[in-house]
């Protein structure tokens, strides 16, 4: 059992670390308390201090039994890993990713320590460190392109706000998040080893310089490529990243306790996603003629060229007139606005041209905007 | 083969291109001349594909520029630009950005480590082919820009100006060499804009000379010889098409003073 809780825990200096600051907040709050005994009354002291070193000392637990454990974050292992005989089968070497019964065990002295705060519940303490679990095991899946727990936690995190206070419901929610999560990572460790792409040097030396380097061609490689790999959201996620905003845009409408500020989500939504949209489409892709000859040459639509406004000006319209429609049809506006959300988002999302077409085949005067850090103009 | 189909194009009120008309056969370089501010440089970027016209259109190869993704990638592999002021990665080696510009265009390793090697020798490199590019000279940055746009082996070379930006004279000549031996291949199509006559008389098949947006000329040496009653050099027979009256200008100049 020393093992397997040495496997899982952090090295024995950060408990130590934590376990001094634990002591110390609480011995700080004691000492202050007893030399201004005349002013504070002893009785009145609580160990306010310690309990946040506490939830400090849950969150890095967390964490730490993503990061410092799984092979994707330390190459030398990950790669001794690929050279071994080691499959999904057998256990990782150096520890379990999922969590085990040696967890629940920490998870319990934590547990018991929290009781002597009065007004905590320990499950808080509980949910902070599958929180954190959580988010590094997003980390994790999102780096080797499995989005179902991310998606999941992005949704589930929703459920939380909407929960506020209630430590059972918010445990629940963490509890099937962490079963997505078990599922989802003994998935990849099975598709092991991973096509990291470009974040294999990142992992490598922690530094994006390599694979952004190589990316770094100039102009006018960089724009005029023949094998220029333009950015595009596929249907699914584009779906998922619609119906998710929507979903976001209900938890704020229930949680906000004024509704008539509940629109400002919404709102927010469909203004910054229109700009969105034209700024990723014309940056670096002029119109071929300026505003001045537009107006000279009676040329005020270009058809090539104007074409990436429709998007927009449909977004913004429908933006403002669907949840007025929805709204005098006898909808909920807890309704009206998440679900014009998500339409909004899909219809600045789905139709063309794609930002690859437009970059091919548009009517455009491609202008290069080279960061002045990273090229020079001769 | 290079179709240039009644192009015209207007940034503004100001047209820069009127309906330019041009065709360049596989291998032939073709040299663009004009005065400065004529629509050399927007010709070569509207082949280039930098540009639509407002009017008109070009083809490479018998493919349409901007007709269709597929057309416009295969343009794109067989036709490679050279901007008049290109930006390099500053923290990139010269070799480094070169292999880059080779695997883009997916040259075979090999060839394209030994093409590497033997233009860092040609433009005089060598010493600083390791070194970031930030470190180069303005001329060793023309000269990195020049071997990324041979690296790529592509069969259409567009150049605005390869002689211009602070070449030495060893590079010029060396660059000079280079397109003389690739105007001799059947399978190289090169359009380049100089303002330079002396440069290239001795190798452009046809000179183009562009004067208000429009080719007023395009022709053999020999060819604009005869149009123009001019038995001299390209310079002077660039000057009589442009600007017949500049002798006259010189001696009224020096009259005065």
């Amino acid at each position: 059992m020393r093992l397997r809780l040495r496997s899982i825990l952090p090295p024995g200096w950060v408990l130590f670390l934590l376990t001094l600051l634990y002591v110390l907040a609480d011995g700080v709050v004691l000492a202050v308390a007893m030399v201004f005994e005349h002013r504070f009354s002893l009785h009145l002291y609580t160990p306010w201090i310690s309990q946040y070193v506490l939830l400090l000392g849950c969150a890095l637990l967390g964490a730490y039994r993503i990061i410092a454990i799984h092979p994707l974050f330390q190459a030398d292992y990950r790669h001794w890993l690929e050279a071994s005989a080691w499959s999904a089968r057998k256990p990782l070497p150096a520890g379990p990713v999922h969590l085990v019964w040696q967890d629940a065990v920490v998870l319990l002295l934590i547990g018991m320590l929290a009781l002597r705060y009065p007004g905590v519940n320990p499950m808080d303490f509980i949910c902070t460190f599958l929180f954190t679990y959580l988010m590094s095991a997003v980390f994790v899946l999102a780096l080797v392109q499995a989005w179902v727990l991310p998606y999941a936690m992005a949704f589930g995190m929703g459920g939380v706000v909407l929960a506020q206070r209630s430590s059972l419901a918010i445990c629940a929610i963490f509890l099937v998040l962490y079963i997505i999560a078990w599922v989802e990572l003994r998935r990849t460790l099975r598709d092991f080893p991973w096509n990291l792409g470009r974040w294999e040097a990142f992992l490598r030396s922690g530094t994006l310089k390599g694979p952004q380097r190589q990316q770094l061609l100039g102009w006018p490689f960089q724009l005029l490529s023949p094998d220029r790999a333009t950015p595009s959201l596929p249907f699914h996620q584009a779906l998922l990243i619609s119906l998710l905003s929507g979903w976001w845009v209900y938890v704020l409408f229930l949680s906000d306790s004024q509704p008539g500020e509940a629109e400002m989500p919404y709102w927010a939504v469909v203004m910054i996603g229109a700009f969105c949209r034209v700024v990723v489409y014309c940056t670096g892709y002029l119109p071929p003629l300026n505003l001045a000859g537009r107006v000279f040459r009676m040329r005020w639509i270009i058809p090539g060229y104007d074409k990436v406004f429709l998007v927009p000006a449909i977004v913004l319209v429908t933006g403002y007139v669907l949840p007025r429609v929805l709204l005098e049809n006898g909808w909920q506006a807890s309704s009206v606005y998440p679900v014009c959300t998500a339409i909004v988002l899909l219809l600045l999302f789905l139709p063309g041209p794609t930002l690859r077409a437009w970059r091919l085949t548009g009517s455009h005067r491609i202008y290069p905007l080279m960061p002045k850090r990273e090229f020079i103009r001769i | 083969m290079i179709s240039v189909v009644d192009v015209t194009q207007h940034y503004g009120v100001r047209p820069v291109l009127r309906q330019i008309n041009l065709r360049v056969s596989e291998g032939e370089v073709l040299a663009l001349m004009g005065p400065n501010g004529m629509g050399k440089s927007t010709l070569l970027a509207v082949m280039a594909g930098v540009l639509t016209p407002q009017k008109g259109y070009v083809e490479i190869n018998g493919k349409r520029r901007r007709s269709s993704e597929e057309n416009e990638l295969a343009i794109r592999k067989q036709a490679v630009y050279l901007p008049d002021h290109p930006w390099l990665p500053r923290n990139r080696t010269g070799r480094e950005f070169l292999m880059s510009i080779g695997e883009l265009y997916e040259v075979e390793p090999l060839r394209l480590m030994d093409h590497v090697e033997r233009l860092l020798d040609l433009f005089q490199l060598r010493d600083q082919a390791d070194s970031p590019i930030r470190s180069y000279s303005s001329g060793q940055m023309k000269k990195t820009s020049i071997c990324s746009t041979l690296v790529t082996e592509a069969p259409v070379l567009l150049l605005d100006e390869p002689f211009s930006g602070g070449l030495d004279p060893s590079a010029i000549l060396a660059l000079k060499a280079v397109l003389e031996r690739l105007a001799a291949r059947s399978d190289m199509t090169v359009v380049m804009s100089t303002p330079v006559p002396e440069l290239i008389e001795d190798f452009a098949d046809r000179i183009a000379v562009i004067r208000d947006g429009q080719i007023i000329a395009c022709d053999t040496l020999e060819g604009l010889r005869r149009t123009t009653s001019c038995t001299g050099s390209l310079a002077e027979v660039f000057q009589r098409l442009i600007n017949p009256h500049t002798a006259e200008h010189i001696e009224r100049y020096f009259q005065r003073s």
